[in-house]
């Protein structure tokens, strides 16, 4: 996304993402989007502190529909 | 010169005197400049007192047969030798020549312009610190659980008095006095790491994990194996230079740190081959097995055996919650 107004592109895109995804990983998603540079440790850390309740099998959802979705700029595990 | 016998080898004084009164030295100024040069105390008439005309003769001054010279031969072993002399100071020469320096101008004392920036010794500079990771047994509690899902009963101390009476009313003599049963972690635990891709954003905790069970159970009391999806493949890097493979071992627990291979599905398939192979194993050994999963338990795979413990991973898990499970204590037979 960018500071553009969303194009229709963007809204379905979006609207896609959240059918498919689950809230938690979405809200997640959303978090970590402020980083250029993802590593395990801030997205531990990051989890931890936003969302005390959520799972660890987070990290892995996250990994995961990154790696499919390709929405992601840099990832470092 | 004098007539030179071939084994002579010594020069005399008496040649460095015909030698010299031999030497066409031009003026006395020269002659006594050699003989200062080599060393001789002037005299006037010393060389005229050498007769040039007189019949030169070589004089055998070795009229006896000397002995052969004996070097002396020292104590001291080898290897150590006496410290050298110190050594002679040099004599200054009492005349002492105009210093060519110049004294200069004071130079005005003013700060240098780096002295007053906002520098840092390297000394002072203190290293980066790391930040906290959140393990998934936090430290707080790790203890308590792993404590409570390693322990293994073992034969007390304390006498177990009703047991006893009950015998004895009834008796019998036992040939072992009945104890109470007490539970230890001396037994240690063989830990088992996956390292395979569907764990790699759970290495750390992983890498926690073995720190915090040797924390517990002690270094020595604690096998560390990896292993990649097939946990009967798994390997211990004691010996960096050689592999050691997985062994059943019945005299202590299992712990297993895996997903079980769960990808993220939330379709409820039976348990892997290799799983199930080594789930069998320890059972037929009756070797404890606990398998720590980092998934929630709608997403654990079927297993259709009561013989591990499966525990959920993750901060929410308690001591208590592992209690209820394992009970009073592993049971060991050996």
């Amino acid at each position: 996304m960018s500071w553009h107004t969303p194009s229709q592109f963007d809204k379905e895109f979006l609207a896609n993402l959240r059918a498919k995804l689950s809230p938690d990983l979405l809200a997640l998603a959303q978090y970590m989007a402020l980083a250029s540079r993802i590593e395990p440790l801030l997205l531990r850390n990051m989890r931890t502190a936003m969302m005390p309740a959520s799972e660890p099998e987070l990290d892995t959802s996250f990994g995961l529909a990154i790696l499919l979705l390709r929405v992601v700029r840099w990832i470092s595990y | 010169m004098t007539q030179r016998t071939p084994n002579k080898t010594d020069i005399g004084l008496s040649d460095l005197l015909i030698a010299l009164a031999d030497l066409p030295w031009q003026t006395e100024a020269h002659k006594k400049a050699i003989f200062h040069a080599l060393g001789f105390a002037w005299q006037d008439s010393k060389p005229d007192a050498i007769d040039s005309s007189s019949p030169r003769q070589i004089f055998d001054r070795n009229r006896y047969q000397q002995r052969p010279s004996i070097k002396s031969v020292s104590n001291t072993p080898p290897g150590f030798s006496p410290p050298p002399p110190p050594p002679v100071p040099i004599e200054l020469p009492q005349l002492i020549l105009n210093s060519q320096l110049k004294v200069l101008d004071a130079v005005p004392e003013e700060a240098p312009e780096w002295l007053n920036q906002d520098n840092v010794l390297l000394a002072d500079e203190k290293p980066q610190v790391k930040a906290a990771r959140a393990n998934l047994f936090p430290n707080l509690t790790h203890r308590g659980i792993l404590s409570a899902a390693l322990r293994v009963q073992k034969r007390g101390k304390d006498v177990d008095i009703p047991r006893l009476i009950k015998h004895v009313t009834k008796g019998q003599i036992p040939k072992i006095v009945p104890t109470h049963t007490a539970v230890t972690l001396e037994r240690g635990c063989q830990l088992l790491l996956d390292y395979s891709d569907s764990m790699v954003p759970f290495w750390e905790d992983l890498t926690a994990l073995a720190d915090q069970v040797q924390n517990v159970l002690g270094k020595e009391r604690v096998k560390i194996y990896e292993f990649d999806q097939d946990p009967t493949a798994g390997q211990c890097w004691d010996n960096p230079l050689a592999a050691e493979p997985w062994r059943t071992d019945d005299t202590r627990p299992v712990l297993v740190a895996s997903d079980l291979g769960i990808n993220g599905g939330r379709v409820r398939w039976p348990v892997g081959a290799t799983w199930r192979r080594f789930i069998v194993l320890c059972s037929q050994k009756q070797i404890p097995l606990i398998v720590l999963i980092p998934w929630r338990s709608a997403y654990w795979p079927e297993i259709h055996s009561s013989h591990p413990i499966m525990v959920h991973w993750n901060p929410h898990t308690t001591a208590t919650m592992i209690k209820k499970r394992v009970g009073a204590g592993h049971q060991i037979q050996s």
